[in-house]
């Protein structure tokens, strides 16, 4: 298993997460929705903060993740 | 009086005006709240059961066809409040064939619908609260504050900030840190929440700002919807919040005053270097600020809250029906 596969593998639907990809962004807070091991696609939901303020769905390769905040 | 309002569905502040909306029920005033996503059947039946006075909708940047279509269906006056004119204009053109009553936050949206040949649009801000946004005597630690989203007006204007003073600067809103470029001496000074915060956290950084900047948002800006480029020229909602926390507030000159035009023409700034100038000639002027702050909030307060926009539309609804 890979390491991204292990900061992964534990999040519950629903838990809010900061995301820092290798690029050096950061995604988040956002909700963890889901993670498909066949596609490597992480899902996260995220609220846009331009108003108005709505939900944004956010598909990840998810071997790009850096590291996961929890909050 | 039954009113129906359907809930905004948006988050954020959305979600505190809908709150507000509701607590505005009074002897006189029942709102009945409806969520946007109600099965359009059941909906139908509550119109023709209830039969409320009116619906109010807040419009942003969707159109609710479902919730449109029904109320049209059912001859029960509709009152489209477009909240964010005009930077979704290309929705509320879309919108506004269903609207009884237009009302909206900009007075240049106004004059455009009346131009396309929609009478009855009404300049109508949005409103505040005055039990959150209020004066609290707190320790004005805070040289610089901005709370919002880092458009490119405002991001041009806190790097001209940043480059040429070493004032103390807190950003509060969503990817700051992606636009900014801080010198490492500088760092220490500037700060940044990427969170969203409710608004009476926003009242605790409001209390603590020596100068608060409001730069408007653009109607340019590449995310609106607004191929007609209508020009903002209306103040948004954060105007009202700033003056009732007691708040001082730097505004770009393309905006209009509100209530108070001598004592509002003094916060308003040309450009970015005027802007430097204004926060340096008001930044340690505490007395000179409080009393022009308090000049104003005296016209403000109690005159915009959402109770108070709600006896304004009755009494438009009135006039027009009687005229």
């Amino acid at each position: 298993m890979s390491s991204y596969q292990h900061l992964i593998e534990n999040l519950i639907a629903g838990q809010v997460i900061v995301i820092t990809t290798d690029s050096g962004d950061t995604i988040g807070p956002a909700q963890f929705v889901t993670y498909n091991n066949q596609t490597g696609i992480i899902i996260l939901k995220e609220f846009s903060s331009l108003s108005p303020s709505d939900e944004v769905v956010v598909t990840l390769i998810a071997s790009k993740i850096e590291s996961i905040r929890y909050q | 009086m039954k009113i129906f309002y359907i809930n905004s569905s948006y988050m954020g502040i959305y979600s505190h005006f809908d709150l507000w909306i509701k607590e505005t029920n009074s002897d006189q005033i029942e709102i009945i709240d409806i969520p946007i996503s109600i099965n359009q059947q059941m909906f139908k039946n509550m119109l023709e059961t209830i039969r409320p006075v009116l619906v109010l909708i807040m419009i942003g940047n969707k159109k609710p066809n479902h919730i449109l279509k029904v109320v049209k269906e059912t001859h029960i006056p509709l009152v489209v409040w477009f909240t964010e004119d005009p930077f979704y204009t290309d929705v509320s053109l879309e919108v506004l064939p269903y609207a009884d009553y237009i009302l909206s936050i900009d007075k240049s949206s106004c004059e455009f619908y009346t131009k396309l040949g929609y009478k009855n649009s009404h300049y109508f801000p949005l409103a505040s609260n005055e039990h959150i946004f209020k004066p609290l005597n707190l320790e004005k630690e805070i040289d610089l504050l901005l709370i919002g989203y880092p458009y490119p007006n405002r991001i041009k204007l806190i790097q001209s900030i940043i480059n040429s003073t070493n004032y103390s600067i807190l950003l509060i809103g969503k990817s700051w840190n992606k636009y900014l470029k801080i010198p490492n001496q500088k760092k220490k000074n500037i700060q940044m929440i990427s969170n969203w915060i409710p608004p009476n956290e926003v009242n605790l950084f409001y209390n603590k700002a020596k100068i608060i900047l409001n730069p408007h948002r653009q109607s340019t800006f590449i995310f609106n919807k607004n191929s007609k480029n209508v020009k903002n020229r209306s103040i948004n909602n954060r105007f009202f919040d700033i003056v009732l926390s007691g708040g001082f507030q730097l505004i770009n000159e393309e905006i209009d005053s509100f209530v108070d035009e001598e004592n509002e023409r003094l916060t308003r700034y040309v450009d970015d270097l005027h802007c430097i100038q204004l926060i340096q000639k008001y930044i340690n002027e505490f007395s000179y600020k409080e009393e022009l702050v308090k000049e104003l909030r005296t016209k403000i307060i109690g005159k915009n809250t959402f109770s108070y926009r709600l006896n304004t539309l009755l009494k438009i609804l009135e006039y027009c029906s009687g005229s």
